[in-house]
């Protein structure tokens, strides 16, 4: 039996927003399994970020647990969080690039805050930082600054920074909503081969089905902060049993041209 | 009529005695030369530490603290609005127990540095505001602690509007260090006053103009290159 490397336990979430509390997760469980690529799918506001920021403790859980890597990470100290997220990567959809550092220092930063727990000579650092490079296919931009880069490009450098404390998961937050089609397709293969050559799981939130087709092993459905669906793409999309999953199925054909736009 | 205004005693005490003038204007120079170094030295690098902690200490910021935000931000704006040669006076009492003289330079440098310090605050916590929150995001993501994302990520990605910021406080500086002569301090703006005005005679005034401006026009000139080749990657 493969091992879960993330587990929700009955986690919820508040949020106070104008003195108004917004539940963005609702007594949520879920399990994902060591070098799947999990896809989470449902509406804006739905609490798909929330839940992927929960993994690595960028919001804290109010009740619950979860677990990373068989460590409860609720309450943890900061120290030890820091280890955590050693092994705990995120692209997010705007990049989120140090404009004032080049695509070589974006990608060394992880690597000078974890020096500690990786514990690298300066010469192998540099192999793996021209490696990662390599890997996203930048060779030759290690120079560059992001504002000089395409959307495409900074992403890569979001991946390869993401990459390179060597995690185990690599939470994906709507890493390709603000690409074209094509480039869209290029970072699917590309996390594909991190996943498939790096043993990497994957996380990823998305609006654009087709890329859950594309690579998720299983998928969530949320709705409301809840988990309302969990399976395989076919199994879900073959027979949506909650009313988010059919909304979802329904704009799916639609989009994919299996049915018109009634209005 | 034409006769009457050539007679006016501001064209004729034109005649200046460059034996004497010289040396004053020199003096002149570097006394406002050294008190507005020496100003941008201490409020530049006070104003910084205070800008980042208003902004560490906003609401939802890396240290919020609601509390010391308040207390911090009253002070600022509180001194902020004051005319600067009515704080001048009102901070004698200080400036005697700190400098240890009401009257002089280095009298003149403390308020000023005070003025500074209060300015150089506001114009880094505005820029510190304009940073995205995704990028503090994503360094608090890779492990890094909130002290190290102000210093390795969020001061640097501000550098190129901070540095056109200061030159813009260089400018105040220079506004306030002409005020320093009603307290003894010299400088241009006392050599503008003693010299020129006081004696009708504009052109020492004009002289003393034209020193600010190429000075003034020096800095920004510097600032603007800087900002540039920063902003030129980002």
């Amino acid at each position: 039996m493969t091992q879960n490397i993330v587990s929700f336990q009955n986690v919820n979430k508040r949020f106070k927003v104008k003195k108004q509390i917004f539940q963005a997760i609702k007594n949520l469980s879920l399990d994902i399994k060591q070098g799947e690529i999990f896809g989470i799918v449902g509406r804006s506001g739905a609490g798909k970020s929330t839940l992927i920021r929960l993994i690595n403790a960028l919001e804290k859980v109010d009740s619950g647990n979860v677990i990373v890597d068989g460590q409860n990470i609720v309450n943890l100290e900061f120290s030890k969080l820091k280890n955590i997220r050693k092994n705990i990567g995120i692209i997010f959809q705007h990049f989120n690039l140090f404009n004032s550092k080049t695509v070589y220092k974006n990608i060394e930063f992880p690597m000078r805050i974890q020096a500690k727990n990786l514990n690298l000579s300066d010469k192998a650092k540099h192999e793996r930082i021209m490696e990662l490079i390599k890997f996203v296919g930048l060779s030759g931009y290690e120079k560059s600054y992001p504002k000089a880069l395409s959307g495409g490009q900074k992403q890569r450098v979001g991946i390869a920074r993401a990459l390179a404390t060597n995690p185990k998961v690599l939470l994906a937050d709507e890493a390709t909503s603000a690409l074209d089609p094509e480039t869209t397709v290029e970072i699917m293969k590309l996390l594909k081969k991190i996943n498939q050559e790096l043993g990497v799981t994957i996380i990823l939130i998305t609006h654009t089905i087709s890329v859950v087709r594309l690579i998720c092993q299983r998928i969530a459905v949320m709705s409301h902060g809840q988990l309302v669906e969990l399976g395989s793409f076919k199994t879900v999309f073959q027979s949506p049993k909650s009313s988010a999953a059919k909304s979802l199925v329904e704009t799916f054909k639609i989009l994919e041209g299996f049915g018109g736009l009634d209005v | 009529m034409f006769n009457l205004l050539v007679q006016l005693p501001i064209w004729q005490s034109n005649k200046i005695d460059w034996d004497t003038m010289t040396p004053a204007l020199l003096q002149a120079i570097s006394e406002t030369l050294y008190m507005v170094s020496i100003t941008l030295a201490i409020g530049g690098v006070c104003g910084l530490i205070l800008g980042c902690v208003l902004w560490c200490t906003r609401k939802g910021s890396l240290f919020s603290n609601p509390p010391i935000y308040r207390v911090l931000e009253f002070v600022v704006n509180l001194i902020r609005p004051v005319p600067f040669i009515i704080f001048l006076s009102a901070v004698q009492p200080a400036t005697i127990a700190v400098v240890g003289t009401s009257l002089g330079t280095n009298a003149a440098i403390f308020p000023m540095a005070i003025f500074c310090t209060m300015a150089t605050s506001r114009i880094v916590e505005q820029s510190l505001i304009n940073v995205d929150y995704g990028v503090i995001e994503a360094s608090f993501a890779v492990g890094a602690s909130r002290i190290r994302t102000l210093f390795e990520v969020v001061i640097p990605e501000v550098l190129p509007p901070l540095i056109l910021g200061y030159a813009f406080i260089f400018i105040g500086i220079m506004d306030m260090s002409a005020m320093a002569g009603t307290i003894g301090g010299g400088g241009l703006g006392d050599f503008a006053i003693q010299y020129g005005y006081n004696k009708f005679n504009p052109v020492i005034t004009w002289i003393s103009v034209v020193i600010i401006l190429i000075i003034v026009q020096c800095v920004q000139q510097l600032a603007n290159f800087i900002s540039r080749k920063l902003l030129s990657r980002n």
